[in-house]
């Protein structure tokens, strides 16, 4: 179980998952109350959230919930209609040159001028940071590490991969050492390698103590690599916890998925004891009860010669989570 | 087909969805139809432009016959005639030889007409007249040559009828050419049963034919009869105050307008490059970084500039090369008014990138704007033919600034300190510009 590192939002906190901790720990970044509008739309709807220092905080929700605006207003793209941000104890400020020195930015677009070569992206984006000298050349070689291009440094971004630009793009914002780093669905249109390669970079970058806020529409991303979860729609977050306690939101019930012939009713009249069951043709789908017991289950399957092909145990994910909260599909 | 027009209809779609585009759609043209229209369709029944060139004239002779010349010049509709020069405390004082030519010097006017104390030829027969002029518009000088020679031709006969008669007076003996007249006004009353002699013998003579020829008209055929044999014993004494020396002239005139229209097509193109970069979120990288949008705008807005300038100062190059054009002996103030001329196009490029939402709202809007602004800012034709209200309008159009100090680099050959007022005006629509690009951009869409 991932370590417990973000203080909940504090409605949560009070009334659901109350977790004290003997020592306070120190928050990187707060937003209290944070809305925007575009037109009659509402991206943003009285956010608040609290993410702690180190962490790894994901914003997982479906396209438009609102976690580009939330990063670009921390990025200071943007200037929220109401609310407040707080960076290090200190309101956040879109204009403090400091503060945004702590802050890394990787855009959803591969934000790279493409004509130009690694190497010089990665040398305009320090010196706009401020870098000279031997501390700028340091920082292109450490960047270009990171990217895994040192070979191709000389290359011109248009003729990377899809995966060697995201690479490229999240390096570029580490030109300047943040302390946090705001990745916003940094692996969109990615192949399978080079999503593990950004995996194992923003994971030891954690490691090495930078915050990473990540935002994602992906539930597997988000149950691999976060310590906290948001769970963010319609501007609105719904539920802020690690993986497990926010699968505690839903009821202990597993899914169990079979292939076998077709019951008569007195077979189905006693699966149904087991939980809930729906069948489809050969398919069957078991939601168990909460007093389920899987050897009492494979006991009847023996006795009732049910010749099942295939068993599948389905535990239940974000993805059941979004759907029991919203009521919709968070890919939709 | 079904594929073509399944297409089609995306299309169709996508336009119906962007109301700028729409309304743009139907603008443009009936905006530029608006535009061309006032321009071409100023005077007269049958149209065509409305002429109103000022020409200056002074009558140094002070011969009331001289008088009646000028007086047909004022007569001409195509003209706004200018008979004194500006004096002390809002007064006007008449011209002299020095001040109506110093009235081009200040471009109070292009073209000015003297008509000389020995206007009239002491020897033999003719006529003298002073003509100066700056003709840095070609359509405009020929429309004044032909004006000024209607009105000449038209007055002629009145004005060297006194002469004639001299000349026969001297040829025949005074008394010879009194019975001559005496004579061929009895003939004549004899002739016709309802003539009086004393009205027939008063139009004897040259004097008396050229009343009876020209008495107040400038129109009847019998003007152009008269004007057809007298042709030859006019005598213009030209003075080109400007361009007297250069090689290409009518290139001369025209590149200036054709700089600037290229400039502003330029920038449109530059607005768009704003849209690309916004699209691939290289905005919001940038500005997450120790970078304010002004830093964004002053960059592109000086990068523009510079590429204009050279841009523009490769026509130049290239015209000097090519067509002679005469480029290297004002390239400095070349230089300074492109620098100019440059910095105000690509404000109006960064204007148009402020209030436009898409690359295509830019693109309509640039065309529309660049078409009137040319049409009404002389970059096409002269500003002096056109009404008086698209006169005044024309003076709010960057063209016609960018127009006039390219001509007054490059045709005029003024110095830097001549230049001064055209291109405090550039200056000064720049920083309009820029400062309404500037507030736009802190409120609008493209930093979203």
């Amino acid at each position: 179980m991932l370590p417990s590192r973000v203080q909940l939002n504090t409605q949560y906190q009070a009334t659901r998952h109350p977790t004290p901790s003997p020592k306070p720990i120190p928050m990187i970044l707060q937003a209290d109350q944070l809305s925007k509008a575009f037109g009659s739309t509402q991206a943003l709807d009285k956010l608040s959230l609290s993410i702690e220092a180190g962490s790894f905080f994901g914003l997982l929700g479906p396209n438009g919930a609102g976690k580009s605006t939330f990063m670009s207003i921390v990025s200071g793209f943007l200037t929220q209609d109401s609310g407040s941000l707080t960076l290090d104890n200190s309101k956040l400020d879109p204009n403090n040159i400091e503060q945004k020195k702590k802050i890394g930015l990787s855009p959803q677009h591969i934000a790279l001028y493409k004509e130009l070569s690694a190497e010089t992206n990665l040398k305009l984006f320090g010196k706009l940071y401020g870098l000279r000298g031997k501390e700028l050349h340091q920082q292109i070689e450490y960047a270009l590490e990171v990217a895994q291009l040192t070979e191709r440094r000389k290359s011109p971004v248009k003729e990377f991969s899809g995966g060697m630009k995201r690479r490229l793009n999240i390096a570029a914002a580490l030109m300047h050492k943040p302390k946090i780093l705001l990745c916003d669905e940094p692996t969109v249109g990615v192949d399978p390698q080079s999503r593990n390669a950004i995996f194992d970079t923003l994971l030891e970058l954690k490691a090495s103590g930078m915050t990473i806020v990540y935002s994602t529409h992906y539930m597997e991303e988000a149950e691999r690599l976060c310590d906290q979860i948001a769970i963010i729609d319609a501007g609105k977050i719904l539920r802020v916890g690690s993986l497990d306690t926010l699968l505690q939101e839903l009821p202990r019930t597993n899914l169990i998925r079979a292939r076998a012939n077709t019951l008569d009713t007195q077979q189905a009249a006693t699966l149904s004891t087991f939980g809930d069951v729906q069948q489809t043709g050969s398919s069957l789908q078991l939601q168990t009860a909460p007093d389920f017991k899987l050897s009492s289950f494979f006991k009847w399957t023996e006795e009732q010669n049910l010749e099942a092909t295939h068993f599948q145990i389905a535990h239940p994910s974000l993805e059941d989570l979004f759907l029991h909260l919203t009521g919709k599909d968070l890919r939709e | 087909m079904s594929t073509i027009l399944h297409l089609l209809q995306k299309d169709i779609t996508l336009f119906l969805k962007d109301k700028t585009a729409i309304l743009l759609t139907f603008l443009v043209p009936f905006f530029v139809i608006y535009i061309v229209g006032n321009i071409f369709s100023g005077a007269g029944d049958n149209g065509g432009l409305s002429s109103n060139i000022k020409l200056a004239a002074y009558n140094e002779s002070g011969d009331p016959a001289a008088d009646t010349f000028i007086q047909a010049l004022e007569n001409e509709e195509g003209l706004h005639l200018i008979t004194d020069a500006p004096g002390p405390d809002d007064s006007r004082i008449p011209f002299t030889r020095e001040s109506i030519r110093q009235g081009i010097v200040d471009h109070h006017y292009n073209f000015a007409l003297i008509i000389p104390q020995d206007y009239l030829k002491k020897e033999g027969i003719g006529l003298r007249l002073e003509f100066l002029s700056n003709p840095k518009n070609q359509i405009e000088s020929q429309i004044v040559n032909g004006l000024m020679q209607k009105a000449v031709y038209t007055k002629l006969p009145k004005l060297l009828s006194g002469q004639l008669d001299n000349y026969q007076r001297e040829v025949m003996g005074d008394e010879k050419y009194t019975q001559f007249l005496d004579g061929l006004a009895a003939l004549v009353t004899l002739s016709y049963e309802e003539a009086e002699y004393e009205e027939v013998r008063a139009n004897m003579g040259f004097e008396g034919l050229a009343n009876m020829l020209s008495p107040d008209s400038a129109d009847s055929e019998a003007d152009n009869d008269a004007t057809a044999f007298l042709q030859d014993i006019i005598e213009v004494k030209e003075d080109q105050v400007f361009g007297k020396e250069l090689k290409n002239p009518y290139l001369t005139r025209m590149v200036g307008g054709y700089a600037i229209m290229f400039l502003l097509f330029a920038t449109t193109g530059s607005a768009a490059s704003l849209f690309e970069e916004r699209n691939d979120g290289l905005f919001l990288r940038l500005l997450s970084m120790p970078v304010k949008r002004t830093h964004i705008l002053w960059s592109k807005y000086i990068f523009n500039t510079l590429m204009g300038v050279l841009q523009a100062l490769t026509l130049f190059i290239a015209s000097s090369f090519l067509f002679n054009v005469e480029v290297f002996p004002n390239f400095l103030n070349l230089f300074v008014v492109s620098v100019f001329a440059s910095a105000a196009c690509t404000a109006f490029g960064m204007l148009l990138a402020s209030v436009s939402k898409t690359p295509q709202q830019a693109q309509g809007f640039g065309t529309l704007l660049i078409i009137s602004m040319s049409a009404m800012g002389g970059a096409w034709f002269p500003v002096s033919l056109m009404p008086e209200f698209m006169q005044m309008l024309s003076k709010f159009t960057l063209v016609y600034w960018g127009v006039e100090s390219y001509l007054a680099a490059l045709w005029e050959e003024s110095g830097l300190l001549a230049l001064i007022p055209e291109l405090s005006v550039l200056a000064a629509i720049s920083l309009a510009l820029i400062g309404i690009s500037s507030w736009r951009f802190k409120t609008g869409d493209l930093f979203r």
